[in-house]
């Protein structure tokens, strides 16, 4: 590295690191991740004392009539008293709601059993009111009114499922694979994406700014360009490690807190051992999209033209990620190992799958291979495009010049 | 003379068919302000790129402080462009250090000279301000500064007074020449020939990449110059001793051809013995160097036609 290029790293460095939007997305998310998980255990803590009885939470109700024309709820269960009102006929209730006594009134049909028909009457139109939920919570506290309160938890909650895909030879909860997957994608692919944007924009500010004149009568073009992605990886590093250490963090309190018991986030494997395999495809995967960016940012004149190359490289490489399921169900489909081996998917397909840890050395290996290559070739190519012809040009991009720049 | 800091020997530059620079010779020396001259589309920014290293000639030698450029050459030079900017978001302090660690100062050191420029250029209060807070002339001032940060030996600069106000522009124009005076090389590119005439020691006018004028600006302007004088004042031009013709040049005076064998002297003798004639300018007709350039770049013809508009408009 020259004396020049460290130069650009350290400013480059300095200033993207600096950025108020970098600093918001790598530590204010984890941030707002956290007070979220707390927010949620504190008013689940303080709303949900007794799990025999359902939460009577409709907001735009607060006492309910009912006229049981059913003959199934002769008797209002103790639990719900002070929500429900029963009224012996539509018309008696109808008067209450007029008056204001209930917020809303339910007409339970004689064959409700059959039918489940139920009619509601509100006093005005109002969505707020409209809430099919209530006559369930009179049922379910009727039916399970004698019964022990775990007894009557257990048939609010049924189960709590694990499914085993015998395909994939050990037990995984899906669920939980899908948020682990989810998470670490969006990870790694918003780190590359977001750094070589920020990329793309010094190369344009620059040419738009007209420094780019100045800089390169000082250094050679590709010293430049290196020296921003060198800078930018390591921005990039800073914010994955940031994130996973979060998420890591994040995951080992949520198991702690009781809220969260029932949920899939204690399923979740984090895949501590395939975090220096993930850090490899981060890095080379985002070394790909460097030149690739770096080379959009060379020919675009104006920060609005650079994005709309950027997208031609963008919908494809995040193409697996509509496919997750597939990668959970069919971890051998073709179409999987197309993905993996593709340079411009086989960052985000490669990290999907180690997250699951459903992939095979050769196939990593092979996937590696190929991803450096591709890597390398566009390096190549960028310092083709990031010329002086190119970057002093305020000519706009033609795929006629295409020849000309690889040629000369 | 000092050493040659350029020297430009039959340098071509083709881009495809189009012949930008066309066996294009000449030397800078350190000590002077040379100008570059020329039209628009003349050659001359491909030029000072081709002596920067940022473009290669197709053939011809180019030689900068003292034989080839090299990477470490570069950190003795000072490069201002045409199309300049600055980077609008960062403080001009951070924004100028990085600029000078760059020629190979160190960040300290590159601290302390951008402190004492901004001084200089009367902009102290705001080396901590981003640029986008300066206002134009600011901002232009600090590019110049950003320009002579690292003290470099040869400085090349293209219009360096667009976007100053006459103020501003006194006090660069004493920078410059204050280098000048030290031993720095100085290229001037410039559209602005007052500006030539009044800080060039020497000049190199080109047009569709061909050399067309080359040398000192006042040996370029006397050879130039008309075998006439021009008068301001009150008398019968016409019948002064020597005097072969008179021409009205409207607020620019009066101008007396003189006779193949007269002198200006003579006439000046003249005047003064003849209590007829009062004057209030006395002055030889040498051309300015904005009516050279037309005549060179569009051609005589051009420059009578022009003249005569001019004439049948101030009658």
């Amino acid at each position: 590295m020259t004396r020049r290029m460290l130069q650009v790293v350290f400013f480059e460095l300095r200033r993207n690191l600096l950025r108020k939007g970098y600093l918001f997305v790598t530590f204010g998310i984890p941030a707002i991740v956290l007070v979220l998980l707390l927010g949620y255990q504190f008013l689940v803590a303080n709303n949900n004392d007794d799990t025999s009885t359902p939460e009577f939470d409709f907001r735009g109700i607060s006492v309910a009539g009912y006229v049981d024309e059913s003959g199934l709820f002769a008797e209002l269960p103790e639990a719900l008293s002070g929500y429900f009102i029963p009224y012996a006929d539509a018309e008696t209730g109808k008067e209450a709601l007029e008056n204001g006594e209930i917020d809303a009134l339910f007409v339970i049909a004689p064959d409700f059993l059959e039918t489940g028909d139920v009619t509601e009457y509100v006093p005005t139109f109002d969505f707020s009111r409209m809430a099919p939920g209530v006559v369930e919570q009179l049922f379910y506290a009727t039916l399970t009114e004698d019964l022990p309160p775990d007894v009557a938890f257990r048939l609010r909650q049924p189960s709590v499922q694990e499914e085993v895909n015998i395909q994939r030879g050990e037990a995984q909860n899906e669920d939980a694979d899908f948020v682990a997957i989810y998470a670490f994608t969006m990870v790694f692919i918003t780190s590359i994406f977001m750094t070589n944007a920020y990329l793309m924009q010094t190369v344009i500010e620059e040419k738009e700014n007209r420094l780019i004149e100045i800089l390169i009568s000082t250094m050679r073009p590709v010293e430049l360009l290196m020296g921003k992605i060198f800078a930018l990886s390591i921005v990039g590093i800073v914010q994955v490690v940031v994130w996973i250490a979060s998420m890591f963090f994040l995951l080992q309190l949520a198991m702690r807190l009781p809220a969260f018991a029932l949920t899939v986030l204690p399923s979740i494997v984090f895949p501590v051992e395939m975090l220096p395999m993930m850090i490899i495809y981060f890095v080379l995967g985002y070394l790909l999209f460097a030149a690739i960016f770096g080379m959009i940012g060379a020919i675009s004149s104006s920060m609005q033209e650079g994005p709309q190359y950027v997208t031609i490289f963008v919908i494809p490489s995040i193409l697996p990620f509509y496919f997750f399921e597939l990668f959970i169900n069919q971890p051998n489909h073709i179409l999987v190992q197309i993905f993996s081996y593709f340079p411009l998917t086989s960052p985000l397909s490669m990290i999907m799958r180690l997250t699951l840890r459903a992939v095979g050395l050769l196939e990593i290996i092979l996937s590696i291979v190929l991803l450096a290559a591709a890597a390398l070739g566009m390096m190549w190519l960028a310092g083709r495009f990031f010329r002086v012809q190119t970057l002093l040009s305020g000519n706009p991009f033609k795929l006629r010049d295409l020849p000309r720049l690889l040629r000369d | 003379m000092s050493s040659v800091a350029i020297s430009v020997d039959k340098v071509i530059k083709r881009f495809g068919d189009f012949l930008a620079v066309d066996e294009l010779s000449f030397d800078v020396y350190g000590g002077e302000i040379f100008a570059l001259l020329g039209p628009n589309g003349a050659g001359k920014s491909t030029t000072i790129r081709m002596i920067l290293d940022i473009l290669r000639p197709n053939s011809g030698q180019i030689a900068v402080l003292g034989g080839p450029i090299t990477e470490k050459k570069k950190d003795r030079i000072g490069y201002l462009p045409e199309e300049r900017g600055l980077y609008r978001n960062i403080r001009v302090i951070d924004m100028m250090v990085y600029l000078g660690t760059l020629k190979g100062m160190r960040a300290s050191e590159a601290r302390r000279r951008a402190l004492a420029l901004l001084e200089e250029l009367d902009l102290p209060d705001h080396a901590n301000s981003k640029v986008q807070e300066l206002s134009k002339g600011m901002q232009q001032k600090v590019q110049f500064a950003v320009t002579v940060l690292h003290n470099p030996e040869l400085i090349i600069i293209d219009e360096p007074f667009s976007g100053l106000d006459p103020l501003n522009r006194l006090v660069i124009r004493d920078l410059l020449l204050k280098m000048r005076n030290q031993g720095v090389a100085i290229v001037m590119s410039t559209h602005q020939m007052n500006q030539v005439e009044e800080l060039a020691d020497r000049m190199l006018m080109i047009d569709k990449g061909q050399q067309k004028l080359y040398g000192e600006v006042d040996d370029i302007r006397a050879q130039y110059a008309e075998h006439a004088i021009i008068v301001d004042g009150e008398g019968d031009w016409s019948a002064l001793p020597g005097v072969a013709s008179v021409k009205s040049n409207g607020r620019a005076g009066i101008k007396l051809y003189l006779k193949p064998d007269v002198q200006v002297d003579d006439v000046l003798a003249a005047i003064a013995q003849n209590d007829a004639y009062r004057i209030t300018r006395f002055e030889r007709a040498i051309p300015s160097l904005d009516e050279i350039f037309v005549r060179v770049v569009s051609g005589n013809a051009y420059v009578e036609n022009v003249q005569q508009t001019y004439e049948e408009a101030m009658r």
